[in-house]
């Protein structure tokens, strides 16, 4: 494994003491593999991503074990942090305008990427800059290069991101809602070159995101989160075939699937994390309540083949 | 004598139904831009010349990539913008000249819904105000049945009673609810929902269409439904337009449309829609981005991206006809 979460708990610091917003997350990325994690808005799957970097508001802190390559993340100085981050992990974001410098040139940016962890000259990595923007495709790259981020389009912009992520040859790119911002003929674009990068350059993606979509075609194993808890895990064939645990289903039965097909949404909305009902989480939204669900949090217990769920009925849970 | 007087209503009504409460003639929109303060005016074709109508009771979907001029269309038929030149017609008449009590009698039956209810709502406002203002402003309901009127609203769009909350105090979804109760507040026969669904989570989204779809069986009021997202277009409009800079490049029932697309353009934007096949990649079938509608390529403004672009494309600029059956612009379809 290249990656593996064990019992990673997420706290918010509040006045009336810590709050905890991502609860008990396990997981593992292997090595070369790409980890899907879905969920709606709040569910804690940037959380879980931040953590990982190691870039988590000063309000809020992670306890457990972030093992990378057998070291614990969370027991690194700032210094040993610093050292690992771009160079060994590496993230995109959702939102390539805001994450780029307005008032730096494309190249620059990418360039103090490189500097900051290579020993190179500035021309060697001038050079450097320019087999990157070629390796994501942006057309013209000796004239782009020179370019203010206002000057290009998102997908351009993205496609930006994903250079300086991929600049000094990380082994996990974490990929927080990368294509969100973007339209559909882009959104392809852009997951395919992801998918070109990570097979040229064995590397490992976390991929995060809200739309099931993009998860089926590109994940290899799923996470899905829900009021900061996985709630189902499995492999991505399993998942889709045969989900398990009601919000999953309630999940893809929220999506339209042609004309006069009814949709059969998951009733109430996400409560806020200081608001969660008593034992499971989802039990005042689900349809397969018993008495039970309230009384006490189930485990995310194995059922199947690498299947895990979150639920004391999932057995009984039909697809379609 | 009364009863004389209802028959010429309910005749008038007839004919009302068959002519589209909406129709829209060579609708164009240009903005001058200027990119710095010495450079010279440029126009940006936001809206170049496009035809559509809408009928009683049908909901009619504009879709197309960012920048492709759908959102313009729901600010030039809200008269929120005023057109470069074509002209929009409501109920037969040309909005561009209306005024006083005739704009009044429009603006209540021309409704929006925004994409983003957090920006969509007076924060200072509670519900209560929220909702009766429009009906104080077109004097619909006497002022003590406001309550009650309001009330209603909250229970049509599946909401209790909130009277005195503010609209920090709802999730998105929620927000959304109240948006929708305020358009139809003022019960209008037209509703622009421009993106209504793209800022809420998909459990969300789902439980709006299923709003959506229960008001247009009770009420049959007509939408024109902007949007990205082709599965939820497929499931809710009956007629489809699909927009590349700034032209409608097809036009056609839902149906058809999703099951035999015409244009290349449609054909690639539906193949690059995810589907929920597992592993199933999609190709990303199109290369290159959309052009800047600053500076529209020659003939098709889709021939630099087409993938079966011939000889005509880059020269002779293809119409929405409809020699195929189906209106199409394109030159694969209609004669040049």
């Amino acid at each position: 494994m290249l990656l593996e979460a064990r019992g990673l708990n997420i706290f918010l610091k509040t006045s009336s003491g810590p709050l905890n917003i991502v609860s008990d997350v396990n997981l593992q990325i292997p090595r070369g593999g790409v980890f899907g994690l879905a969920g709606e808005s709040g569910c804690g799957k940037s959380l879980t991503a931040l953590a990982m970097m190691g870039i988590l508001p000063q309000n809020i802190h992670a306890e457990g074990e972030l093992l990378y390559n057998g070291r614990d993340l969370l027991k690194l100085s700032e210094d040993e942090y610093r050292a690992l981050r771009g160079k060994e992990l590496a993230m995109v974001f959702q939102e390539p305008m805001t994450s780029l410098n307005p008032v730096l040139r494309v190249d620059y940016q990418v360039r103090e990427m490189i500097t900051t962890h290579m020993d190179v000259t500035k021309k060697e990595a001038d050079g450097m800059v320019l087999d990157l923007l070629k390796a994501v495709r942006i057309p013209s790259p000796e004239k782009r290069m020179r370019e203010y981020p206002h000057q290009m389009s998102g997908g351009m912009r993205q496609r930006v991101m994903i250079a300086m992520a991929i600049a000094c040859g990380p082994k996990l790119l974490i990929a927080d809602e990368p294509t969100t911002a973007l339209d559909v003929t882009i959104e392809a674009q852009i997951l395919e070159l992801m998918d070109n990068l990570r097979k040229e350059r064995d590397m490992s993606v976390l991929l995060i995101t809200h739309d099931l979509g993009v998860i089926a075609e590109n994940a290899e194993t799923v996470g899905i989160m829900y009021a900061g808890r996985i709630v189902e895990l499995a492999g991505v064939k399993e998942l889709f075939d045969s989900p398990k645990h009601p919000y999953t289903v309630g999940l893809m039965q929220s999506l339209p699937k042609g004309r006069g097909k009814g949709l059969k949404p998951i009733r109430g909305t996400v409560p806020k994390p200081g608001d969660l009902p008593p034992g499971c989480k989802f039990s005042n939204r689900c349809d397969y309540v018993a008495g039970g669900c309230r009384k006490a949090e189930p485990e995310l217990r194995l059922i199947g083949d690498n299947h895990r769920v979150r639920c004391i009925r999932a057995e009984e849970i039909e697809w379609k | 004598m009364e009863v004389n007087e209802e028959l010429t209503q309910e005749q008038a009504t007839a004919v009302q139904g068959a002519a589209p409460i909406i129709e829209v003639r060579g609708l164009t929109k240009h903005f001058a831009v200027k990119s710095g303060p010495f450079s010279p005016v440029e126009w940006l074709r936001a809206v170049d010349g496009i035809d559509f109508s809408v009928g009683r009771d049908t909901v009619l979907a504009l879709v197309g990539e960012s920048g492709c001029g759908k959102s313009t269309v729901a600010r030039l038929l809200l008269k929120l913008l005023e057109p470069t030149s074509g002209e929009i017609l409501f109920r037969g008449k040309d909005i561009s000249n209306i005024a006083g009590d005739e704009l009044k009698k429009f603006r209540r039956a021309v409704q929006i819904i925004f994409q983003d209810p957090f920006a969509s709502l007076n924060p200072r406002r509670n519900v209560f105000k929220t909702l009766s203002e429009p009906m104080k402003i077109h004097g619909l309901v006497e002022p003590d049945l406001y309550q009650a009127r309001v009330i209603e609203l909250l229970g049509k769009v599946g909401m209790g009673d909130v009277l005195d909350r503010f609209p920090h105090e709802f999730s998105g979804g929620q927000r959304q609810r109240i948006c929708i109760a305020r358009a139809l507040a003022v019960s209008p026969e037209l509703i622009v929902a421009d993106e209504p669904l793209s800022a809420l989570d998909v459990s969300i989204q789902a439980q709006i269409l299923n709003l959506l779809q229960e008001l247009r069986r009770e009420s049959g009021i007509s939408f024109v439904f902007i949007s990205h997202d082709l599965r939820v277009v497929e499931y809710f409009s009956d007629e489809v337009g699909v927009m590349y800079l700034g032209k409608i490049v097809e036009r056609a029932p839902a149906e058809e449309l999703f099951r035999d697309p015409r244009h290349p353009y449609t054909d690639v934007l539906l193949a690059s829609a995810p589907g929920l096949e597992p592993g199933a990649k999609r190709k990303a079938v199109l290369g290159g981005e959309v052009p800047s509608p600053i500076n529209v390529p020659t003939g098709c403004s889709f021939h630099p991206r087409c993938p079966k672009k011939f000889d005509p494309c880059d020269k002779i600029v293809p119409v929405l006809g409809s020699s195929s059956g189906r209106a199409v612009a394109c030159h694969l379809w209609n004669p040049y």
